[in-house]
């Protein structure tokens, strides 16, 4: 009876893991193929004479900004139709934590890959004769954006196929859960902040393709400053899977792991956007006026490294909650 | 409305490639002796290949005068691509003849072309200068 209970339970964790995975993994590329096309609509009423470029422009974009949804979908399909082998309350506890790491993890990647498809096509319908730069600019820029949602399937991924059978289950099942959401939560503010740049960045060439090299440089560098905070994230969650924590069926013990996950986790959304604005103005500016690109890339830099500021004290609190507390 | 014949010719060539990207690693892999890693490749190529050429064909039909009813065919149109990336997916996971990773990684054969050509432009002009 036993058996049957804890085996049901690990049934009802995989399928509201999938469930979760795939719904939320589907709202971020769905709204950052909107953005696409509502910006490739803009675009084809400007310059209706080469819609079928835009229209191409547009396609090759989604198609792009749909892989968060894709890693979301191939979670859920992995969490419905995997067979489990041993069932047991740990495993159920990482089935879940790995449908909420992707699912959250695909948001921000999903929307942000959107920006620079809708401003790739905004920009060729001004400047038809650099399309070739433009599109490269955007697929690189929209890549990039994914970096975040990959993070979130390696650590679902790891959730998934690890074997943590033989650690104690109070409290590692609240472990499991915490590194679930802290992966998943702070890929938000990177891939979103991310697509900032990227989409910044697709605006530059449009308007200055002849810095073209110190556009994509400053948005490269802008972008990886701006997926710190999901490192920092994926950072606590190898620690919630990867430390052994002594058994203790008290509540507090559990909950500080948990709270451990959501602190930098949450901790993450605003750093990453905040990084994301610094890299757009940054992006936006060298385009403008690329003599000063060294001096705008160093107030950028300043800029960033002050906003992540408060995702350091997000993983501080965090990793005071797993090794003091 | 028809779709527009330059978009036909993208859809084609990018599905085409992503089609001999899928069966030539698929191949490759078989030449290795790992049928199922070969299975899964060509497999999720096809459906990439499919759900790439539906994300533009199915433009037209969603197109209407009526918001709502273009709003209800956009959606329908998506759940519909979803549901058809699921099916390789599905099948790798229920069957030991084809290897899920490998299925997994062919869902990403039309962006994997796309980047592979655009990267190997940017490498090629970098190098010319």
């Amino acid at each position: 009876m036993m058996d049957l209970d804890v085996q049901a339970w690990v049934k009802v964790a995989a399928f509201a893991g999938g469930g979760i995975a795939m719904g939320l993994g589907a709202v971020g590329a769905a709204i950052g193929e909107g953005y696409t096309a509502a910006q490739a609509n803009l675009a084809v009423s400007r310059n209706p004479k080469i819609s079928g470029d835009i229209f191409k422009n547009m396609l090759v974009g989604q198609a792009v900004a749909e892989s968060a949804s894709i890693f979301a979908l191939v979670v859920a399909i992995l969490l419905l139709f995997l067979d489990t082998g041993n069932p047991n309350m740990l495993k159920a506890a990482a089935l879940f934590g790995a449908g909420v790491s992707m699912g959250f993890g695909a948001i921000g990647s999903g929307v942000g890959s959107g920006f620079p498809g809708g401003q790739a096509c905004l920009g060729l319908s001004r400047q038809p004769a650099v399309s070739s730069k433009l599109t490269t600019n955007m697929l690189i820029g929209s890549a990039v954006c994914q970096t975040p949602a990959i993070f979130s399937m390696v650590v679902a991924l790891m959730l998934l196929f690890m074997d943590f059978s033989n650690a104690p289950l109070h409290p590692t099942w609240a472990a499991l859960v915490g590194a679930g959401l802290s992966t998943g939560l702070a890929a938000i503010g990177s891939g979103y902040g991310g697509g900032m740049a990227a989409g910044a960045s697709a605006e530059g060439v449009a308007r200055q393709p002849e810095a073209v090299g110190n556009i994509t440089t400053v948005m490269l560098v802008g972008q990886a400053v701006a997926q710190t905070p999901s490192i920092f994230g994926l950072l606590v969650s190898f620690i919630l899977m990867f430390k052994t924590f002594p058994e203790s069926m008290q509540l507090q013990a559990a909950m500080a792991l948990l709270s451990a996950g959501l602190c930098t986790g949450l901790g993450g959304i605003g750093p990453g956007v905040g990084n994301g604005m610094a890299a757009e103005g940054a992006v936006r500016w060298v385009a403008r006026n690329v003599t000063h690109a060294a001096d705008l890339m160093r107030t950028m830099l300043v800029g960033q490294a002050v906003s992540q500021s408060t995702a350091i004290y997000a993983m501080v609190v965090s990793l005071v909650l797993i090794f003091v507390l | 409305m028809k779709t527009d014949p330059t978009v036909i010719e993208m859809q084609k060539k990018y599905g085409s490639r992503a089609l001999v990207l899928a069966i030539g690693s698929g191949l490759l892999f078989l030449a290795l002796g790992q049928k199922e890693i070969c299975r899964g490749l060509v497999l999720g190529g096809v459906f990439s290949a499919v759900n790439f050429a539906l994300m533009g064909q199915a433009l037209r039909f969603r197109l209407s005068d009526n918001r709502k009813v273009a709003a209800r065919r956009s959606l329908l149109s998506l759940l519909l691509r979803y549901a058809l990336l699921a099916i390789p997916l599905v099948l790798a996971v229920q069957s030991d003849r084809f290897n899920f990773p490998a299925t997994a990684v062919g869902l990403f054969m039309v962006q994997l072309v796309i980047m592979i050509e655009h990267g190997s432009r940017l490498i090629v002009g970098a190098v010319k200068h």
